[in-house]
């Protein structure tokens, strides 16, 4: 995690929201340290390096932020709780193999760097998914998609966005 | 001196609205005045890399509705070194939601010299989080971060966002870069009288029923439309008025939709159409006797500027951007206070006299035009 001054700021400004939405009477989904982790990142290079020292728990959602750029859904929460209890190094190369294999990784391009764990790969899939970012870049193919029923839209958000 | 505009939001929405109809505006107006200094940009988040969009090619589908949005992103690839001193970054879309994090982007341009310009339009996500997407405002609180930190100007469209923003700088103890208010433009709110043979008949209908107030914008929790429905059972119904909301069912009004879906009266002294075009949104202003505009907080209120310019009066929760935003010209009543708006309604109603001398009062009210608010920013681009 940054420890600058820079960090310092975006942490107050968490602490700002948070206490807003606290002060609403609700929880703010994102944990502090997926925030802070996230700051200040590449758009496509995740510095596993900087998520290492996390919770498991805390692991689980600051990387499925910076990777997929949203919350992990209730089944996915449910699925990776019941693993909080494995040894951390285990825990975060379970986590990080299925991140690495997820299309929204491949279709964006996204690199895992500084990863003690595994080298991702970047074969043959990888590049297949990539060429399918096209279908995520047209303003009119989005347009058609946000026609089809909400099944279906839910399907595309996971695999493509 | 060349300006970068990063457009990738705009670009990628599927319907035009709120910061993107603004974004187009002034850009419309940018291309006309400083077509060969204005770089738009599209980001390719596969390569990482900026693609430059043809300025005319913009101009012609955002202002004529002529050509193919897509064709507009050129194959021209803008990288960041090629951002030099002297040149501008005017970050005026929305852009945290764009996959750039202004975190990662800002500090490289100021590190190039680049001259950072933002526009923020409010910092809701931030002082009321609990009426915004929790995505959105994760994304906000690294756009907003980077801006305090980075620009070196900020545009706002409030003075009341300026107080805020403020708020939030000495909280987080850094000095707020220099902010200047533009007000938005609303000349877009100067329609034609809309005649009622150009109306569906559904609409028409609700219209013809007898008075009524009107609510206009996205149903959202922060616009407080519970109150206007609360306002008709304790009092508008047995004032002979009736309620119509204009605007999409937006997120998280899940127990509003189903008190709207279950009330008896629904159809009858309740109305709410979704999807008007313009033509339906100006029948359902310059009919109405009265908007009731109940915000718990807002960026600008533009339901407030375009009520007034119909000539139709406006009754507002007293919240500090609506007073900027709306002078003297709408009439107040506390928040959440369903009473207060019916005292307000009635004593109109009562007293049609002093009712008609407040609407003939809104005829001298002059909004800011968008070529008004594109020059003034364009002065602190230029500054």
């Amino acid at each position: 995690m940054p420890e600058s001054r820079e960090a310092e700021v975006y942490a107050g400004i968490y602490d700002v929201v948070a206490g807003n939405m606290e002060a609403a009477g609700k929880q703010f989904g994102y944990g502090k340290s997926t925030f802070l982790c996230d700051v200040m990142s590449h758009p496509q290079d995740i510095a596993v390096s900087k998520y290492l020292e996390l919770s498991n728990e805390e692991f689980m959602e600051a990387m499925y932020v910076a990777a997929l750029k949203r919350l992990p859904d209730e089944r996915t929460q449910k699925f990776w709780k019941e693993k909080y209890v494995l040894p951390k190094e285990t825990f975060q190369r379970e986590v990080l193999k299925c991140l690495a294999g997820s299309s929204v990784v491949a279709i964006n391009h996204i690199r895992l760097k500084d990863n003690p764990y595994f080298v991702q790969k970047r074969g043959l899939r990888y590049k297949a998914l990539g060429v399918l970012y096209g279908l995520t870049d047209k303003s009119n193919l989005r347009e058609f998609g946000k026609k089809l029923p909400d099944p279906v839209q839910q399907i595309i958000r996971k695999v493509f966005l | 001196m060349k300006i970068y505009i990063d457009v990738s939001v705009l670009t990628l929405a599927t319907f035009v609205t709120g910061i993107q109809r603004v974004t187009r505006e002034i850009i419309i107006r940018l291309l006309e005045t400083k077509k060969e200094d204005v770089v738009l940009l599209h980001y390719n988040a596969r390569d990482n890399v900026y693609h430059r969009i043809d300025n005319t090619m913009f101009s012609e589908y955002y202002r004529h509705g002529a050509g193919v949005k897509n064709r507009m992103i050129t194959r021209q690839r803008i990288e960041l070194s090629e951002m030099k001193a002297g040149s501008v970054f005017f970050d005026l879309d929305a852009a945290w939601m764009c996959r750039v994090k202004r975190s990662w982007l800002l500090p490289i341009l100021k590190k190039q010299g680049v001259r950072i310009v933002a526009h923020i339009y409010d910092i809701i996500s931030v002082t009321h989080p609990q009426y915004c997407l929790e995505r959105g405002v994760y994304n906000f609180m690294d756009f907003v971060g980077a801006h305090l930190q980075y620009a070196d100007d900020i545009i706002v469209n409030a003075q009341a966002t300026v107080t805020e923003l403020q708020k939030l700088a000495d909280r987080l103890q850094i000095s707020l870069p220099v902010c200047h208010v533009v007000p938005l433009g609303a000349d877009f709110s100067r329609k034609a009288e809309v005649t009622e043979e150009q109306i569906p008949a559904e609409l028409r209908l609700a219209v013809q029923l007898g008075p009524y107030v009107l609510m206009v914008g996205t149903i959202e929790p922060r616009k407080n439309h519970k109150l206007v429905l609360e306002a008709y059972e304790k009092g508008l119904k047995q004032l002979g008025y009736h309620v119509i909301f204009a605007g999409y069912m937006g997120w998280n009004m899940e127990p509003f939709e189903e008190q709207l879906k279950k009330h008896p009266d629904l159809g009858k002294g309740i109305f709410h159409f979704e999807g008007l075009d313009d033509k339906g949104i100006t029948y359902l202003y310059q009919n109405a006797k009265f908007l009731a505009f109940c915000s718990y907080t807002e960026g600008f209120g533009l339901p407030i500027i375009e009520s007034i310019l119909r000539g139709t009066p406006v009754i507002a929760a007293d919240i500090p951007v609506s007073r900027e935003v709306g002078g003297d010209y709408p009439r107040w009543f506390p928040q959440d206070d369903a009473q207060a708006l019916c005292r307000i309604v009635e004593h109109y109603t009562v007293h049609s006299r002093e009712y008609d001398a407040w609407k003939a009062r809104l005829a001298e009210y002059r909004p800011a035009t968008w070529e008004d608010c594109s020059r003034q920013m364009q002065e602190v681009l230029e500054a």
